[in-house]
């Protein structure tokens, strides 16, 4: 069965891109414009694989969306979705979060699988997704 | 249009003899009798330079000022001060005035500080557009990298093999997109500077591992579109104080000229050693070269770009070797470049090694 990424941007034309790329290459895809409307997915996409853009400037900003993915609060009803795969998406040079940063020696968050830097490179993120979901 | 220059004095005979003076400077000149006259007339116009006697019955000099830096910042505000009155110069200073004139002066006097002062005015105008520019590229920057990730899916063919006419035309769209990228960023490690403070040039680094080692790992640098290796000679790894980040964008930007003026498929070559009280980077390419003209005149200013022939293609911000020279200037060094036109160019940057004993 086509494996599912949800992809979690605020910017919708890039969204729209991505999902056509990632429809050519055979995955399913479901798509968030909002931090809380992509937690809200988990629950009803089930995805394999999330790509979360974390310099959103909307509501629930994405490294929170990641947080609560990775570390449920007890009873959350994400708590099902913590092993899931996050690729995530930065501008360059704004990994500056003080709780989550590239540099692995700098609390870095357990368990996000990659982060890709924009102008995302579609090749890449393609490899890391291949990797992801073999 | 030409620069305006409004002179404020209670004496009827320096304003008279002030224009005068400037009647063949191409300067537009205004006077006021008073402080309060001058006021409302530099709040009516915009005047590039005001220069305003101290001493005046009603409001003072230093009053006008003092309310000329606050609602007309952008203008350039000189003072005339009485035969050695050190402390009123020193007073209008310290409130922000350019510069001060002591009365009696003689023409040339008085025009020399003035042309200091037009030529003050001019510069901070693109400083002003440099803080706009910096807020607008922030913004400027995700709609721009979404152009290029999605120019980028059609370019890779992942909708279909484009036709040769297609992919010439993708290709356009994808060179601009690296060019207005180029702008951005040079804009706002611009900013960035502006920003930080001295504080961060504290820190110890090493100049091989913390600068160079990281620039040429980048993949859009180790794997350029021109094909040319980047090869680095590290003769000696000086430890020196300055500031990790800044330093990376004045090496960025010398490796990116490099490729953007580099001959395909030729090495850059990466120099690292100590000269004397420096440790001395060397990014040397093969390549168009520069003129010696354009070395002198136009290399390391804002906003310049070379005439050099074989670079007509080739589009950048003209800000990167200024950013460059901003940089070095901040850690007390120099940058300087050699070239052999139609040959080669070689940028050297100094910067000086902690002095006493040897770290």
């Amino acid at each position: 069965m086509a494996k599912k990424i949800l992809i979690v941007d605020d910017d919708r034309d890039l969204v729209e891109t991505l999902s056509q790329v990632l429809k050519v290459r055979g995955y399913e895809t479901a798509a968030a414009y909002r931090g809380a409307d992509g937690l809200r997915a988990l629950l009803t996409e089930h995805p394999d694989l999330v790509v979360l853009d974390v310099m959103m400037e909307t509501d629930t900003a994405g490294f929170e969306v990641a947080d609560q993915i990775r570390s449920p609060r007890p009873g959350s009803r994400y708590a099902a979705f913590r092993n899931i795969p996050l690729v995530i998406l930065t501008a360059i040079g704004q990994v500056t979060n003080s709780r989550f940063s590239l540099d692995p020696g700098d609390n870095f968050l357990p368990g996000v699988e990659a982060f890709l830097t924009k102008p995302v490179d579609v090749d890449e993120l393609l490899a890391v997704i291949a990797r992801l979901l073999p | 249009m030409p620069d305006t220059i409004l002179f404020i004095d209670d004496e009827d005979i320096v304003l008279r003899s002030c224009r005068r003076i400037f009647a063949r400077e191409g300067l537009e000149v205004d006077t006021a009798v008073s402080g309060e006259d001058g006021l409302d007339k530099a709040r009516r116009k915009a005047y590039d330079v005001v220069v305003t006697d101290l001493k005046m019955p009603g409001l003072g000099g230093i009053e006008v000022l003092k309310t000329l830096r606050r609602e007309r910042p952008e203008t350039v505000v000189v003072v005339f001060t009485g035969y050695a009155n050190v402390d009123t110069a020193r007073e209008a200073l310290k409130n922000g005035a350019f510069d001060y004139v002591p009365k009696p002066f003689t023409p040339e006097e008085i025009k020399e500080v003035v042309r200091n002062a037009v030529r003050a005015r001019k510069e901070q105008g693109p400083a002003r557009m440099l803080d706009l520019m910096a807020i607008v590229s922030h913004e400027l920057k995700s709609p721009l990298a979404t152009v290029q990730t999605t120019a980028d899916t059609l370019y890779r063919g992942y909708f279909g093999k484009l036709e040769p006419g297609q992919q010439k035309i993708v290709e356009t769209i994808l060179r601009n997109c690296e060019y207005l990228e180029d702008v951005i960023r040079s804009y706002i490690d611009l900013s960035k500077m502006e920003i930080d403070g001295l504080a961060s040039f504290q820190k110890e680094i090493r100049l091989a591992s913390d600068v160079v080692g990281e620039v040429v790992a980048v993949p859009e640098i180790r794997d350029n579109l021109k094909k040319m290796p980047v090869q680095v000679e590290i003769a000696d790894d000086p430890v020196i104080q300055g500031d990790p980040q800044l330093l990376k964008i004045v090496v960025r930007n010398l490796v990116n000229n490099a490729v953007k003026y580099g001959r395909e498929g030729t090495p850059i070559r990466i120099r690292l050693e100590r000269r004397g009280k420096d440790a001395v980077l060397t990014v040397r390419n093969e390549g168009v070269g520069i003129s010696a003209e354009d070395i002198r005149d136009r290399l390391f200013k804002r906003f310049e770009r070379l005439k050099q022939k074989g670079t007509e293609g080739v589009k950048g911000s003209g800000l990167g070797l200024y950013i460059c020279r901003m940089v070095v200037e901040k850690h007390k060094g120099r940058i300087w470049a050699e070239s052999e036109p139609g040959a080669w160019a070689a940028f050297h940057v100094a910067l000086p090694l902690p002095s006493g004993p040897a770290a």
